[in-house]
This record gives structure tokens, sequence and C-alpha cells, in this order.
């Protein structure tokens, strides 16, 4: 088929027009209790859930035709690097922007599709409907030192060269958008511990490799080696299941187990 | 938010905890695996009346060693390992049914049925559980000749009532199954948190590992059950236990202990 031909007969959607239905858990403040609202979004090829959420944005009524506050949901990118409209889709933690309505249709063949199920993850504080506060990962990063010592008075030169396969290695971790899938996913996880979650040991491993991350390595090290890191895993092994960005997170964990044992005996034994 | 990190005793205490409780496990496993070894040979009564006069023959030792490589790990294992599930798990094996997470729930939920478990075990046939307290109406074990006959009582008819026999036949093999589970699969999770397997390759490598010493120790762990719960007599005369061979006298002392 040619293009000329496709404009003359424009192409039938093979998906049934039904339109989107997503049933929002919905929460006014940090301190409010939850509530649960269904929205009908008329149906359009190509959207994905942020594009649905957009719809609501722009008229905010409810199915039963009741007019309501809009959905508040984070989103940035819009392409799956930025990490910010991570929520709990269909039970499962993912961002909004990377899942398509047409493929969860599609699987639906002629019958209506189910509601889409959205909730705001269940790990961070909520702020507002779909917006979590993500603090305690940020604070985190910035307790394992997680950049490299590059600051100085006058300029240090070129930075250290980096072998091809360490390159390869980091740049797995270098991924990481620090959305929070593993940590909402991760039964060690919970707002009542500690714990930092996969999402940290890879952070470390990936400034500790650096050869000018090195100059803090100890300090990374031990910061994951108290309450709340290494030893609190519990190899469920969920976060690298959900991890968007495909980091290999378990190699992170372990790599983080020996690294702590080493310094252990080490520090036991030398200092 | 607390801090956390290693410059603290608090800190440090909690890391060597963390790694004994992981090491304890691997020293009661290491006695799990022994005790499925011989408990097996129960299928050949006296090869298992021998096996149990060779570790009693590590008397007046006996005690020590059953306290420093058993009772002091397990119990340390148990506690700390029953502290930290209760302190901080949300399971959500409905919701992320992945191998891994299956694992991971299964590991705490058999450990639970182990405290459980091997508790009424010791509390039942050791010297050291309810016998010293003064408890009658337990089978005791009876290491002096009558190991096999007294183990068969134990797990097949301790009591009067048949259903509470069934009842402690099928909690045998649940402990059993549970241990076997929770000792294969720690093996493997204890190999992650000590840094020997650092990446998701050489974990799946050491995970068949496991898997395959976890069956070796479900068919040692099954035909002991067997072997006392399902094919046990507990009346075989004593002769056929003891190589030695005992006299009338001696006999009808030990059937009148029952």
């Amino acid at each position: 088929m040619t293009t000329a031909d496709s404009t003359k007969t424009p192409p039938t959607s093979p998906l049934p027009p039904f339109p989107i239905v997503l049933r929002i858990k919905r929460q006014d403040r940090p301190d409010a209790a939850p509530y649960w609202q269904t929205f009908s979004v008329p149906y359009r090829p190509n959207m994905n859930v942020t594009s649905v959420l957009q719809q609501i944005q722009s008229n905010p009524v409810t199915a039963n035709g009741e007019k309501t506050s809009p959905v508040n949901y984070d989103a940035a990118c819009l392409e799956e690097v930025c990490g910010s409209c991570t929520m709990i889709i269909n039970g499962k933690v993912q961002q909004a922007c990377s899942v398509l309505i047409d493929p969860l249709r599609a699987k639906c063949g002629n019958a209506p599709p189910p509601p889409i199920i959205i909730e705001p993850m269940s790990k961070f504080p909520v702020i507002r409907d779909l917006i979590v506060d993500r603090t305690r990962m940020f604070e985190n990063l910035k307790r394992i030192k997680g950049w490299l010592p590059i600051d100085g008075y006058y300029h240090r030169g070129p930075g250290p060269k980096v072998d091809p396969q360490t390159q390869d290695e980091l740049y797995d971790m270098s991924r990481c958008m620090t959305c929070g899938c593993c940590l909402e996913a991760c039964p060690q996880f919970t707002k009542a511990n500690t714990f930092v979650g996969a999402q940290i040991f890879s952070q470390v491993k990936y400034f500790n490799l650096h050869p000018t991350g090195q100059a803090d390595a100890d300090e990374r090290l031990e910061a994951i080696m108290g309450e709340g890191g290494i030893t609190d895993c519990g190899n469920a092994q969920n976060c690298v299941k959900v991890c968007p960005k495909d980091i290999p997170l378990l190699d992170s964990i372990g790599w983080s187990g020996r690294a702590a044992t080493i310094h252990s005996i080490k520090k036991f034994f030398s200092k | 938010m607390t801090k956390f990190g290693f410059d603290t005793i608090a800190e440090q205490r909690h890391f060597l905890l963390r790694r004994i409780h992981s090491l304890m496990g691997l020293v009661f496993g290491a006695y799990i695996t022994m005790h499925l070894f011989v408990n097996a040979t129960g299928l050949w009564p006296k090869a298992y009346q021998q096996n149990v006069d060779h570790i009693h023959s590590l008397e007046p030792m006996l005690p020590l060693i059953e306290i420093g490589a058993i009772f002091v790990p397990m119990l340390l294992h148990a506690i700390y390992g029953i502290y930290i599930t209760k302190a901080g798990v949300k399971y959500n094996m409905m919701k992320y049914n992945y191998g891994g997470n299956i694992r991971y729930t299964m590991q705490r939920w058999a450990g639970v049925i182990l405290v459980l478990f091997v508790a009424y075990h010791i509390a039942t046939l050791h010297k050291w559980g309810l016998a010293l307290l003064g408890v009658q109406g337990f089978p005791k074990f009876d290491a002096q000749n009558m190991a096999y006959q007294s183990t068969v009582r134990a797990v097949r008819s301790p009591y009067r009532s048949q259903l509470a026999n069934i009842a402690v036949i099928f909690f045998y093999l649940l402990g059993t199954w549970s241990a076997v589970f929770h000792w294969a699969n720690g093996l493997w999770t204890a190999a992650i948190a000590w840094g020997l397997t650092t990446t998701a390759a050489s974990q799946k490598r050491w995970g068949h590992v496991c898997c395959g010493f976890g069956i070796v120790m479900l068919v040692l762990g099954t035909t002991a059950w067997a072997a006392f719960a399902i094919v046990g007599n507990p009346d075989l005369p004593v002769s056929q236990t003891t190589t030695s061979g005992l006299g009338q006298a001696q006999m009808n002392d030990v059937n009148g202990h029952r």
C-alpha cells in the first residue's frame, strides 16, 4: 500500500471504541483519607496513561457526570527518563508515560476492557492524589555522597581514564532515574523502617567503581553498612523485576554484600 | 528519619548481629544436614541405634557440643530472625508473584513453622525439654538400646488419641519439609549476603546448586520421616536393634519402661 492509498482510505481501527475507564485512588491532603473515583475518557488511538490523565485534567468530571477537582499527578519528561510519573497501575508499579492504552485493550479482544486501576505509590507519603513525596530517596543519595568529588579552587585537569569494561558496567547503573519502583515493590522497604533499598546499593557501586568516585569509597560503603543498609536486604529480588531501566540491581546488591564483608574484616584487623 | 552509617557502636552492632544471624543459620543448617542423614538410617533400626550410640559416645562432651553447635546457634538465629521479620516486612507476594518473592515469603513462613515445630520437637524428645520440668505424658527419647523404638513411638503413636497422633505425624512432615526448604534457600541467600555470589548469573548458578542440595535433603528428610512415621514398628524387639543382644531380664526392664 502506498502513502497515497492510505490517505484515500483511512485505516479502520481494529479496536472497538469503548471509552477508557479509569478508577483512581484520590487523596485531597497528606493527612486526608483516600477515596476512589471513576472517570471515563473518550477513546483515541495511541494514548498512554499520562495523556488520559491530561484529558481528565482538562475536563474533571467523573463517570457519573459529577464535577470534581482535577486529578493531580506528576509528569515531566513523558519518555521514561525522569521517573516522576511513577504510580501503581493495575497493581504494578510503573511509569504512567510508559503504560500504553492500546496494548492493554488489545488483550480484551472485542469485550469492553476492564477499568484501569490507578493508585499512588504506597511506600511514600502522598502529597495529593497521585503525587508522592520521595524525599527519602534523595536524602539517602545525600548520605551516600551520590556524586563525584570534583570541586576545588583550581582546574584539576582531565579526570582519570575509565576503561571500556568499567564504562559498560557504569552505564547500566547510570540509567537510574530515582523513580522508586524498586522500593515500592520491595517487601523489606516500609514506611516504618529506614531500609535504603536497591536504588542506593546500585548508586554506591556506581560511584565507587568510578576512578574519581573512589576518593569517597569507604564513606559510601560505611553509609550502607549500618541499620537500613545492605544487611537488611531480604533477597526477594522484586527490585530487578520491576526496574523500568533494566538496571542489574542483583549485581549491585551482591557487590555491596561482598564489599561490606571485606570492609568489615579490614576494619576489624587494621583500623 | 534516623541517621544510618557505620561510625557508631550501635550501627556496627547491627551489622555484626545480622552477620551472626546468617552465620548461625549456616551452623545450625550443617547440624540439620547431619541430623537428617542420621535419621534417614531409621530405615535400618540396627544402624540407627549404632549411629545414636556413636553420637552418645561423645559424652561427657556431648552437652557442650549440643549447646555450642546446636542450641546457641539455633536460638540466636530463631530469636533474631523472628525479631527482624516482625520489625519491618510488608509481604506483597500476591501483587508481585515472582519466584524470588515467593521464596522470600516462604522462607519467613517456614521459619515461623520451624520455631513451633522445633520447640515441640525439643520439648517432647530432648532431656532438656518438658522432662526437665517433670511434665509427664510425653514420648521420651531413650537413647540406650531403645533409640529406634522410642523415636517411632514419638513420631507415630505418642498419644492415646489417634487424631492427635495423625496430627503429630503430619506436623513432623511439615516441620521436616520446612527445615529442608529454609536450609536450602538460606544457603542461597547467605551466598548473596556474604558476597559470594555477586552477579545475577552466579546467583542463578548457585541457586541450581542449592536446589540440588535441597532435593537431596528432601529425600533424606522424607526418608527419615517415613522410616519412623510410616514403616516404623514401636514394638520391634530390642534384640533386633542392638548388635550386642540383651538378656531377657534387660528386655523385660526395657519393655516395662514403656
